[in-house]
């Protein structure tokens, strides 16, 4: 039943308050919302803490959204705010999330040893821990537009960027991530 | 022709001309090609990426987290209705004092008032159209509201800073 009703009118039936429409929304959205958000922390458990923020926040301005833009670009809008607001917080070591001049991290031993019975897993895996070495901009970048199937004039509002600078990063995204998986996942990838 | 620029035609990025372009030289370069289809195939690898799920229960979670906000806004803003009549209560006693003592100053205490067997007329309307009544009102009214703006604000500060919170 729940699966048959739009977004659109889960969103009315939310704004009107009731719980069962929220309650749809997040399970709906859980897996898409916590995926993003450990593209930009890294780490299952702060993706967890924020994906629940997220959805807090997507609660209360709820009321606000006015259809304008896709319900999904809205809420993952959110999600690059609190994520990027978590890191500031959490991490003032990445000092710039925006910087285009880092270099990719080869050589990253936080990362898994790209030898430690790799060969088992499959690509996913690989492309997955590939994807985990990105900076966080990078990673998401690739996910929204690979995997979410969101265009670059959507992603421009989620991420608040420019359209030259939205193709410039995804762009370098590809760069970098094709380096990494070059240097340690192209046996299990094929490249 | 470079990698680049295959990523961006697969992706649909490249204007109207440029495509055309690239396909003009993928028809003459058979290996540009096969290499636009590994591009593809990388593409499809990634649109393929199973999403991560969060730990069990996640929903269950986030609207109890969500119930728990709810009901505790609730209880500000009951106490804030509260309030409002506390003020509203406060403020009228206050003017009734105010009026009392500024009647006492204006008209002064009757040296016989604790034999007076009457009670004295009062003259409201004179009253009123004193200066020093006058002003007084203003100043308690002006003081009253001025406290209903604080508590008014100091509870959004109090609703936003447990929204940044959560």
């Amino acid at each position: 039943m729940s699966a048959t009703l739009t977004d659109e009118t889960l969103i009315q039936q939310a704004q009107a308050g009731r719980q069962s429409a929220f309650s749809i929304l997040v399970k709906r959205y859980e897996q898409y919302v916590y995926t993003l958000a450990l593209r930009f922390v890294k780490n299952r458990e702060d993706a967890d803490e924020v994906a629940q923020d997220c959805f807090l926040r997507m609660f209360r301005y709820l009321p606000d959204f006015r259809g304008e833009a896709k319900f999904s670009t809205w809420l993952y809008r959110i999600v690059y705010s609190t994520s990027m607001n978590f890191l500031r917080k959490q991490r003032p070591e990445i000092l710039s999330l925006d910087d285009d001049e880092r270099p990719v991290r080869l050589g990253d031993h936080s990362a898994p040893d790209a030898s430690a019975g790799l060969e088992r897993q499959d690509l996913n895996a690989s492309l997955q821990r590939a994807i985990d070495q990105l900076l966080p901009d990078d990673a998401g970048i690739i996910t929204l537009f690979y995997m979410y199937d969101h265009n670059l004039e959507e992603i421009c509002e989620i991420m608040e960027i420019t359209m030259s600078n939205a193709k410039t990063k995804l762009c370098r995204a590809r760069q970098r991530l094709k380096l990494i998986v070059e240097h340690k996942f192209a046996d299990q990838i094929g490249i | 022709m470079n990698d680049d620029v295959l990523w961006d035609y697969a992706d649909q990025l490249l204007p109207e001309t440029e495509r055309l372009r690239v396909e003009a030289y993928l028809e003459q370069h058979p290996e540009w090609k096969e290499r636009l289809a590994a591009i593809e195939s990388e593409k499809r690898m990634l649109s393929s990426m199973p999403l991560e799920k969060p730990r069990a229960g996640f929903a269950d979670r986030v609207m109890a987290a969500w119930a728990a906000e709810q009901s505790h806004g609730r209880a500000i803003s009951t106490d804030r209705g509260k309030d409002w009549i506390v003020w509203a209560v406060s403020g009228i006693f206050g003017l009734f004092v105010c009026a009392a003592v500024l009647m006492i100053i204006v008209q002064g205490v009757p040296q016989d008032a604790v034999n007076l067997p009457e009670m004295p007329v009062v003259d409201w309307g004179g009253m009123l159209r004193q200066p020093a009544m006058r002003i007084g009102l203003y100043l308690v009214l002006t003081l009253l509201v001025l406290k209903l703006v604080e508590k008014y604000l100091q509870q959004r500060r109090m609703l936003d800073r447990l929204n940044m919170h959560h």
